[in-house]
């Protein structure tokens, strides 16, 4: 990845933090029947920013600080609270970090929740596989809506 | 590093490993002295204990857990009492559990309990059918909401446990799938609302 810049070590530290807050994720997508398969809703809602970072053009990335600040602010308060839902929310944050503001994002931001055990026990009524088969259809919704037109963020 | 945001994220960011870090290094009060209140037997009663199987043990963690089966007159229960303290997120919904081992819930009522109130779940899987009872005690009133107990514990946390004492989440269910008098509860095992 030429960049001809250092990566931006910071941002991506928030990042890596973020994601430290969200490792209960694998135990939830592991042994919960409601949560089963959940990474693969978040495989679906990472793919645009994966595919745009391999087709950017050559130059250096940037983040939103406020975003990253706000990622830093509900990893802790999920870490001091122990609700995992604030660390799943901070890694929505650090990784929406890098996408450039516009209406786009939002829907994209709240289809976040496919992957999250929240949804699955919102809907615990219903059955482990229906639950699965809404977290990717709402996965990919929000794809749908961020997936055209928009743009990582780079250094002005 | 070299711009003005980048130096105040790093700053938040250090801040936050540390404060993270720290945090889990200060041990909440749990509710062991209250539990032990409990009573093995009693006039009319007495209990076996019954080991987690490793499901149960890799789901509670660092949780204490007591399973108990207690013989009331003709009737068995199989008595759980789970605190939280080391593992918060071991007080579970009993519900999402019962839906995840495959039961589903048909009918949630309303138990009176000492002090509060308890809810009795009524599943079935396939032909099969059977009840329990749940509520989270933090031995002064009992309330079955797990909503409000999950922030309860989440401002205990924040405030070291200052807030208020230790919740526990009790489940009773019969052993053999009757359908129990659950209104009988209290004066069958008054020990179930000591703590």
């Amino acid at each position: 990845m030429k960049t001809g810049k250092p990566l931006p070590l910071v941002e991506l530290a928030v990042l890596v933090f973020a994601a430290w807050q969200s490792l209960d994720l694998s135990v939830a997508w592991r042994h919960s029947p409601h949560d089963r398969f959940g990474w693969l809703a978040l495989l679906a809602w990472l793919t645009p920013l994966a595919l745009r970072l391999t087709d950017r053009p050559r130059v250096p990335l940037a983040a939103n600080p406020w975003l990253l600040g706000s990622a830093i602010l509900a990893g802790l308060l999920g870490q001091l609270t122990e609700v995992h839902f604030f660390g799943h929310v901070a890694l929505v944050l650090a990784v929406a970090a890098w996408v450039k503001i516009s209406w786009r994002l939002l829907p994209w931001l709240l289809s976040a929740v496919a992957w999250m055990p929240v949804f699955g026990w919102w809907l615990a009524g219903f059955s482990g596989w229906t639950v699965f088969a809404l977290r990717v259809l709402l996965a990919l919704t929000g794809v749908f809506f961020l997936r055209p037109k928009f743009k990582i963020r780079t250094e002005p | 590093m070299t711009s003005r945001p980048q130096k105040i994220l790093f700053a938040g960011l250090l801040l936050a490993v540390l404060l993270a870090l720290a945090w889990d290094l200060v041990p909440l009060p749990d509710a062991q002295s209250r539990v032990a209140r409990f009573a093995t037997d009693g006039l009319g009663f007495s209990s076996r204990e019954m080991p987690l199987n490793e499901t149960e043990k890799s789901i509670y963690g660092a949780a204490q857990v007591l399973k108990r089966i207690y013989r009331v007159g003709r009737e068995n229960y199989v008595v759980v009492i789970i605190d939280g303290a080391r593992n918060r997120h071991a007080v579970h919904d009993p519900a999402y559990c019962f839906r995840g081992a495959g039961w589903t819930v048909a009918a949630e009522r309303p138990l009176t309990l000492p002090a509060g109130a308890g809810k009795i779940l009524s599943l079935h899987k396939g032909t099969e059918t059977r009840e329990a009872v749940f509520w989270f005690s933090n031995g002064c009133e009992r309330q079955a909401q797990v909503a409000r107990c999950w922030w309860q514990m989440a401002w205990r946390r924040l405030t070291f446990g200052a807030s208020s004492p230790a919740p526990v989440l009790v489940l009773v269910q019969p052993l053999d799938g009757d359908h129990p008098a659950w209104e009988r509860l209290p004066a069958q095992l008054p020990g179930l609302f000591e703590f």
